[in-house]
């Protein structure tokens, strides 16, 4: 088992997309329109990203989304941005809540309770 | 004297229209959803609803880009600028509407709003849906996928699963040293510089995918080119009809309400297919197809 492996509960599974780990606050992005909420070091929660959504990409410090592979937005973008991406989770906007702490395991493509 | 269209009205010219059309620009109507919607072998289909209306990448276009990624980026990000060049038309062409009555107003702006999706349709994602065709090696990203994942089974003697991609894959495509040097080893030379060249041509889609996004936030604060156009120009539509409901047919006002709660993107593409187009009073959808007339 990897040692930085979280100790705490898996709340998630996904396709890991860019590789990390980190800890944060969850921001639900469901409308680009939305964008402008988002603040920097929050993790982008969405359904999936396209350009649009650069603007909130840009401050997130990880992404997760609903669906996605190794080549859509929020993986290529993340990768390049070396910031952790979770994608093809499924129910991350259901799961997840604003404000809720969670910590984003990229290796495996976990998501636990921060 | 010919009758003016709803944009001449405001000053957009046949003269204008040819110019735009002598550029390059394509609008065709109806928007019309593929017969040969793209499908992949087991029947799955692609997970964006809009994609069905999207046109396809031809036979020869595919055959073009799965043998050069290169020509693939540059042609989807020329027409990208050319469309971001369009959208700015578009938005100074919006910003005229004011002056115009409701009846007009409406008209004018769901003719911008048709022209502005359309031509994302013909000169945006006509190539950026195929960059997340991975999963379909009949597409130009997937052909090449599929060559980066028999090779890295070859070396390590696991599948790439979909699902959960093992973490060197994940190293690989960030073009890892240390993982690299590993797979040198186990590859012969021929299969090395194929690996190499696979990963030239996924760089390439990738890199595409990253210049699309400079090119449509450029100079932009908290959006980019189609936020700052597309959404304006929705929600002025929106409020307008709100202030005159009767514009809308008796009893369809209710189908149209729903509409407007989709995602803006989807909304956008439901407006403008016919059966909606016909839930407007007559004369709208009639100056409507006038005006998209001129654009054909």
């Amino acid at each position: 088992m990897n040692k930085n492996m979280p100790k705490q509960r898996v709340i998630l599974r996904g396709t890991p997309a860019s590789l990390g780990i980190v800890n944060g606050k969850v921001k639900i992005i469901l409308d680009p329109k939305e964008c402008k909420k988002m603040k920097k070091g929050e993790i982008l929660v969405t359904e999936m990203t396209d350009p649009l959504y650069m603007p909130a990409i840009r401050r997130a410090k990880a992404i997760v989304t609903n669906i996605g592979g190794l080549l859509c937005h929020a993986a290529i973008t993340s990768r390049e941005l070396k910031i952790p991406c979770i994608v093809n989770t499924k129910k991350a906007t259901k799961i997840l809540k604003n404000g809720q702490k969670i910590i984003v395991y990229a290796i495996k493509g976990e998501i636990y309770e921060g | 004297m010919k009758d003016k269209t709803i944009l001449e009205k405001i000053g957009i010219s046949d003269e204008v229209v040819k110019k735009w059309k002598k550029e390059g620009l394509k609008i065709t109507y109806p928007i019309k959803q593929n017969l040969n919607w793209f499908k992949s072998a087991d029947g799955e289909v692609f997970w964006e609803n809009a994609d069905k209306f999207v046109p396809l990448l031809t036979k020869k276009e595919t055959k073009l880009y799965i043998k050069s990624p290169k020509r693939f980026r540059e042609d989807f990000l020329k027409n990208l600028r050319f469309y971001r060049k369009f959208c700015n038309f578009v938005d100074k062409t919006q910003k005229r509407t004011e002056k115009l009555k409701a009846e007009e107003k409406v008209t004018a702006l769901l003719s911008l709003i048709y022209l502005f999706q359309r031509a994302m349709d013909y000169h945006y994602y006509h190539w950026d849906r195929y960059i997340v065709y991975e999963e379909y090696p009949q597409t130009p990203v997937g052909y090449w996928w599929q060559k980066i994942k028999d090779l890295y089974t070859k070396v390590t003697k696991k599948k790439v699963l979909k699902q959960n991609p093992p973490e060197d894959f994940l190293r690989i495509l960030v073009l890892d040293k240390e993982i690299l040097e590993k797979f040198r080893k186990h590859l012969s030379k021929n299969n090395f510089l194929q690996l190499q060249k696979t990963l030239k041509a996924i760089k390439i889609f990738q890199d595409a995918q990253q210049k699309e996004a400079e090119i449509i936030t450029r100079g932009m604060v908290n959006a980019n080119i189609f936020v700052n156009t597309g959404f304006p120009m929705l929600d002025k539509f929106w409020k307008e009809l709100k202030k005159h409901p009767e514009l809308v047919k008796k009893g369809d006002l209710p189908k149209i309400k729903k509409i407007k709660k989709l995602h803006p993107i989807i909304t956008a593409r439901r407006l403008l297919l016919i059966p909606t187009l016909k839930c407007f009073d007559e004369e709208i959808f009639f100056q409507f197809k006038k005006e998209i007339q001129r654009w054909l």
